[in-house]
């Protein structure tokens, strides 16, 4: 376990923060910079295991944000901070550009209009693209592009790294992360806040509810009725790794009458994406894809780049989206009950994060909240490398001959090894599923989709978790 | 630094290890002098045989029968007698270029520049979501070779009831598996008219496995959070006027499936619950007598039976299993085949790329060996 510099005051945190999300991690790590003890409660038994792990990760510029709101500002500095801070810890980023692509002369006609948003967000890099030009950058989109609006500093990003180096980054500087804890009532009366979770009761003085999909039930057990989460389920499918030199630029859609629409993008692990879907649901888990769902995507694709289709999908999966009936993000406190909501974060909250983070604090410390920087923080965590654009263990040489689990592969199609999915099992935050393990290693993600080599990771999980610490070979990792 | 690699330079490299990789192994050692290498991913050469515990192979180029297992150990064996080196838990990565493989294995990262290459990756399983089947993603949707591996390898339990989507040959393998690890096949669907395997084996998997054969059927939809509870099928018999897409709405089908043939009855007398439950445990379904699942799907053409590199698409199906307590799928797709005399495609230079993704191979058939 990670040392607590600042543990709980008779059993009582400084703040509580409701989500592990990627927002939650990153408020937890914020307010771990600073004197005071912090919680962060996840209702799940793993970080970033809702919305946060099915978004398109993208690193957004902020270009198409509706200007002079909170979430065009956030999103355009959360650009930089989460850039640099990509940079510091690992998380791998791949600076692919994207380009909007207009198939008709209503699209067509609102690039202009997009542009003028773009710089209105403080975005100046905008440029207004011929077919022709759109078709030299991604040659194999399907006929009928009129024009394109290029722009060049939409990245892809790791959108599980993220959250997870987030967290870790948090639990090193102090935060206590519990996890299986889904609050379920809380008694703001006395001058602590005694939150109920099934985990059993948590006591803080100042509470953050950055619960994602369960937002507005979080605040509705504060007493309040702002808003309401509709789940918006969104559906993808991931192509197999043939078909990542087609796509080397994200193709957004331009956002028109007719909605947002479907984009292509890259993946940060070497596959192309295709989604995703919009389609409002009341049922908050219901993350199954749908066969509705396959045919539109698969009518979108067919248009968009006919040759994507003839190659096969590796994954399909559903993200739930929390759309909220509120224009903004919806970043409140109230100081008598010494209470922030950070609702309505929808899928720029990963772009966002950090920013989100730091504007939390800023409104914590106006509402009351008395916030001293720390002068000996931990340095942050350096995060394993799982994208493919950089160098990863089964092509390390030196870090094989140091350690030859490294050279052990165990998920052939992701080229996973023993090394790899050992440490993630010891982690500081550590994988306690299968689905965590593919999060922090990408093994079973792949084609054979673990088919070929669940049974052997199922074993080598179950084997370091019972054996803390053994870095031994396994004799029979197939 | 990546150009400072160990180099090995054998006269002929074989990727794979399997039936195709070892018999090739075999005769080039046999015939020549020079240094025939086989790389294999795994910890044992011998390929997929060595997961089907049951006879039946080596017919075609040993002529007897025998296990999986017997018979990899036995072409391991003649391989190596005949002179071959092979090298397991050896995986080549990608082309440093044209005639160099880059090698990751627990001895290190190396590079193998051969005057000859030979692919025998074999064929892969395509899982459940490359033939775009939606729904919930429980746990217990398994490829063929997964259930034998975890069966025969891993020695892990899968559960007590099982649908087998596909009425291939290797579906019999597969429900002769789930027979062997305590589960039941209630169900094997097929989409054809007839269950695609032979008629003799359909007819002794019928009578001797007693598994119910449901036609003209295909999965529509996986149900169940945490483990697999049901599935909706779209049944299409020439006797009803089943839609041809299963709504939200519609009713798995859960009869009691003690027809052949004919399929499960269109009109089910019972339920399943139409959302999943979001606990992990599996709700009873459906009466304990009757399975909560069914169906299947099936979408790539048959793989010509001689094919050993890695271009051939291998069929495959799905098996689901649908119990009270445990469910699970099965499919499975790598054919399972006694194959005699690979056909070997010695190529000095590389037609067939690998790509990005691994020496694998991709299932179209667009490569062809040299």
């Amino acid at each position: 376990m990670t040392v607590t510099p600042h543990r709980p005051d008779d059993g009582v945190y400084d703040v509580a923060v409701i989500g592990g999300g990627i927002v939650g991690a990153a408020i937890a790590r914020e307010l771990s910079g600073h004197d005071v003890s912090v919680v962060l409660l996840e209702a799940r038994d793993d970080v970033g295991d809702g919305t946060s792990k099915a978004n398109t990760a993208i690193l957004h510029t902020g270009f198409d944000a509706k200007p002079g709101t909170l979430e065009s500002r956030l999103v355009a500095r959360g650009h930089h901070l989460l850039s640099d801070y990509a940079k510091a810890v690992g998380i791998p980023v791949e600076h692919t550009g994207a380009v909007l692509v207009a198939w008709n002369q209503e699209e067509l006609d609102a690039l202009p209009g997009l542009k003028e948003k773009a710089e209105a967000n403080g975005y100046q890099h905008c440029r207004i693209v011929d077919a022709d030009e759109v078709y030299r950058s991604v040659p194999d989109l399907g006929a009928g592009v009129l024009g394109g609006l290029a722009v060049p500093d939409e990245s892809i990003i790791c959108t599980w790294t993220t959250n997870l180096a987030l967290a870790t980054d948090a639990q090193q500087r102090g935060t206590t992360i519990l996890l299986e804890h889904a609050v379920t009532a809380a008694d703001t009366t006395g001058d602590v806040t005694v939150l109920s979770t099934e985990g059993g009761e948590v006591r803080a003085r100042w509470v953050v509810n950055a619960a994602g999909l369960g937002a507005d039930h979080i605040d509705r057990l504060f007493g309040h009725d702002r808003f309401t989460v509709t789940p918006r389920r969104g559906e993808l499918f991931v192509f197999d790794k043939l078909t990542r030199p087609m796509v080397n630029k994200i193709v957004l859609p331009v956002p028109s009458s007719h909605g947002k629409g479907v984009l292509i993008s890259p993946t940060i692990y070497g596959n192309v994406m295709l989604g995703p879907t919009a389609e409002d649901l009341t049922d908050r888990t219901d993350t199954a894809t749908s066969e509705n769902g396959y045919d539109f995507l698969l009518t979108k694709g067919e248009r968009l780049m006919p040759r994507l289709l003839a190659e096969e999908v590796t994954a399909s999966y559903a993200g739930l989206r929390a759309a909220i009936d509120h224009p903004d993000y919806l970043i409140e406190t109230t100081p008598e009950q010494r209470y922030l909501l950070v609702g309505g974060i929808r899928s720029t909250g990963l772009t966002a994060g950090i920013a989100i983070a730091e504007h939390a604090r800023a409104l914590l410390e106006e509402a009351g909240l008395t916030l001293r920087t720390r002068g000996d923080l931990p340095d942050p965590p350096r995060m394993p490398n799982i994208g493919e654009a950089t160098t990863r263990p089964y092509q390390d040489a030196e870090r094989i001959t140091a350690d030859p689990a490294y050279g052990t592969v165990v998920c052939f199609c992701e080229r996973v090894t023993e090394g790899e999915i050992r440490d993630a099992c010891h982690a500081p935050v550590p994988a306690r599923s299968l689905e965590g393990l593919r999060r922090r290693t990408r093994a079973m993600n792949g084609r054979c989709q673990g088919s070929f080599c669940g049974a052997a990771v199922a074993a080598l999980r179950t084997r370091h978790q019972n054996h803390d610490g053994c870095r031994s070979q396994h004799k029979d990792n197939r | 630094m990546t150009d400072q690699l160990p180099l090995i330079q054998p006269d002929v490299l074989i990727i794979g290890g399997g039936p195709a990789g070892l018999t090739a192994a075999a005769e080039l050692a046999g015939r020549s002098t020079g240094h025939i290498l086989v790389v294999d991913r795994e910890n044992a050469a011998g390929g997929i045989p060595r997961h089907s515990d049951h006879t039946g192979y080596g017919l075609r180029d040993l002529h007897r029968v025998m296990t999986g297992p017997v018979y990899a150990r036995h072409l391991v064996d003649r391989a190596t007698r005949a002179g071959a080196e092979i090298r397991t838990r050896t995986m080549a990565t990608g082309w440093a270029d044209e005639q160099t493989l880059d090698v990751t294995s627990p001895d290190g990262r190396y590079r193998i520049r051969p005057r000859a290459i030979v692919l025998a990756t074999g064929a892969r399983e395509r899982p459940r979501t490359a033939r775009r089947i939606p729904g919930d993603r429980p746990h217990g949707v398994y490829t063929t070779g997964q259930l034998q591996n975890l069966v025969h390898l891993h020695h892990q339990p899968v559960g007590k009831r099982a649908v087998v989507v596909g009425g291939e040959l290797v579906s019999w393998s597969a429900a002769l598996t789930l027979r062997e690890a305590g589960c039941t096949p209630a169900l094997m669907v097929s989409q054809y008219p007839k269950a695609e395997s032979y008629g003799i084996f359909n007819a002794a998997g019928r009578s001797v496995l007693r598994v119910p054969v449901a036609t003209r059927s295909r999965v529509t939809r996986v149900i169940g959070k945490g483990r697999c509870q049901a599935e909706r099928s779209n049944i299409s018999t020439p006797a009803s006027d089943a839609p041809s897409n299963a709504t939200p709405s519609s009713s798995p089908v859960t009869g009691s499936p003690t027809t052949n043939s004919s399929g499960p009855p269109a009109s089910p007398s019972t339920r399943a619950p139409s959302a999943p439950s979001p606990t992990p445990r599996c709700a009873p379904a459906a009466p304990a007598s009757s399975p909560s699942a069914t169906c299947c799907t099936r979408s790539t053409p048959p793989t010509s039976p001689h094919s050993t590199d890695s271009t051939s698409p291998s069929r495959s199906s799905t098996t689901w299993r649908a119990g009270r307590s445990r469910s699970r799928v099965c499919g499975w797709s790598r054919a399972h085949r006694s194959v005699g005399s690979p056909r070997r495609s010695c190529a000095p230079t590389t037609r067939h790329r690998p790509a990005a993704g691994s020496c694998c191979g991709r299932t179209s058939s667009s490569a062809s060996p040299g």
